[in-house]
């Protein structure tokens, strides 16, 4: 796969999020490359996420326009970032999330 | 480590300045060079760090290493090097330069480092630092500061440290301040001070964030025939140790792996000192977090147990550990993202004997740790007189 290709696909409206695969290692990444950043291997898939586990997280309160909730989730080992919304006595590490990629590409976790 | 020596420095250093990026570099820049005694014809190697979104409009970034320096009016260069990774620059200029004089590539050489911190809030992108090439997906973020906001909470998380340990950090480093006339915030704090401050993004809160301001730090290294016509002691690159890690604090195993570890371990067994043997520690302090990270990457505190060397020790120049002398750059505010400078001019002053009413008695080693990024850079010198 091409990279544009691989980002095009990622930014598709869905309910869950894609993460690349290897085929030879077996390893995953979220960030895109056009080759597995482990073992070189072009050969790669885009496999479906759709659980993932609060890692960290913080609620921004200054700085930007409006409070913004960004969460660092775990997919299976793979650490991704995006945005929080629902309720704030849902925010633990170790609580699980679904992640929902919306119509701007926005990636959003909600419980 | 013989050949080179820090014989100048200078720092100018405003909440919000009028000045240029270039004239604050030019002002930087000449301070030092007066310090050295040597004159602007005698330099013949120059190294600059800044971070390109504290420029003003419009940006040049392209050989802007040319633009600063023939601003400054340096004409005939032998040694030149644009050094970028972030708040770690400092040091590894220093390194730099000091390794291209004992190598003969120059005899004297300026390090420049700085921009104007304040330019963020007008037209600066809010992930400044985090944001990758090939972004997946869109999200609002508010890097560094959200980036080490969760660092902090994971930490808290893994070691059962509360808030209010990580609290005591900007306590210390305020206590310190009050004896600096230039630091920009001096009243004494208690860490329910900290705790009530406001949230800037959770659980780091106001006081425990360092503030952008405009400025910059120059330093002169020169070889051994030159260092004593300045009005400073030539001071000693001891050791050095650096370690990059540039991933995305996402694609790490942890976001705890510190880098301080590594560069700290190299400055220690390239220069044979220990840590006992230190007598000023200047630790990169943007947020209280980095220096828990750095009290324990360097070895003073085993992990998850910063916070009781942080109990044990004030970190007052008359205590066996002093750190931070100045208070830190969370009290003196912190130039173009990077407090490197303002930390390494501190230990300059110390072992200078001029640190005034902050003076540690007897200083002659100093250990200066840098970090850049998010946890991906981190640069450990150990400077002597």
């Amino acid at each position: 796969m091409e990279l544009n290709e691989v980002l095009e696909r990622l930014k598709t409206p869905a309910d869950s999020l894609q993460l690349i695969k290897c085929l030879k290692c077996n390893s995953k990444f979220y960030i895109p490359r056009s080759h597995c950043p482990k073992c070189l291997s072009n050969d790669l898939v885009l496999v479906n996420a759709n659980e993932g586990i609060i890692y960290s997280y913080t609620i921004i309160e200054r700085g930007l326009e409006n409070r913004e909730i960004v969460i660092m989730a775990e997919f299976d080992g793979v650490k991704v970032k995006g945005n929080f919304r629902g309720n704030l006595n849902d925010l633990m590490i170790g609580k699980r999330v679904k992640p929902k990629i919306d119509e701007g590409g926005k990636l959003i976790f909600t419980v | 480590m013989e050949g080179a020596y820090i014989t100048g420095f200078g720092e100018h250093l405003e909440k919000e300045s009028k000045l240029s990026f270039f004239e604050l570099f030019a002002k930087a820049s000449l301070q030092a060079l007066d310090s050295s005694g040597l004159s602007l014809e005698e330099v013949d190697g120059f190294v600059m760090a800044t971070a390109t979104n504290t420029i003003e409009d419009p940006p040049i970034r392209n050989l802007l290493i040319d633009q600063v320096s023939s601003y400054i009016g340096l004409n005939k260069l032998e040694y030149l090097e644009l050094v970028d990774i972030g708040g770690s620059s400092f040091n590894a200029m220093i390194f730099r330069a000091y390794r291209a004089i004992r190598d003969g590539l120059a005899t004297s050489i300026l390090v420049v480092g700085g921009g104007k911190g304040t330019i963020r809030k007008k037209s600066s992108r809010a992930d400044l630092v985090t944001r990758y090439s090939f972004k997946p997906h869109e999200f609002t973020e508010y890097s560094p500061t959200s980036d080490y906001a969760m660092i902090a909470l994971r930490y808290s998380h893994e070691f059962g440290v509360g808030d209010e340990k990580r609290a005591l950090i900007a306590v210390r480093e305020r206590g310190n301040a009050k004896l600096n006339p230039n630091a920009l915030y001096r009243e004494p704090i208690d860490v329910k001070d900290v705790l009530n401050s406001p949230m800037v993004s959770y659980p780091l809160r106001l006081l425990e964030c360092t503030r952008p301001i405009d400025g910059a730090s120059a330093f002169i290294l020169t070889n051994k025939e030159k260092s004593k016509k300045g009005k400073y002691y030539p001071v000693k690159v001891l050791g050095y140790g650096e370690f990059h890690d540039p991933r995305p604090i996402i694609e790490r195993e942890s976001i705890l792996l510190n880098p301080v570890e590594v560069s700290s371990r190299k400055a220690f067994n390239l220069s044979g000192i220990k840590s006992e043997e230190i007598d000023v520690f200047m630790l990169y302090d943007a947020f209280t977090i980095m220096v828990m990270l750095e009290i324990e990457g360097i070895g003073l505190a085993e992990k998850g147990k910063a916070w009781k060397f942080v109990e044990e020790n004030d970190f007052s120049p008359n205590s066996p550990f002093p750190i931070n002398t100045n208070g830190g750059t969370l009290n003196t505010g912190q130039p173009a993202y990077m407090s490197g400078g303002v930390i390494l001019t501190e230990a300059l002053r110390q072992l200078n004997g001029v640190a005034s009413g902050r003076q540690v008695e007897g200083a002659n080693k100093a250990l200066i740790n840098g970090i850049g990024g998010i946890l991906n850079h981190s640069t450990t010198i150990i400077l002597g007189v």
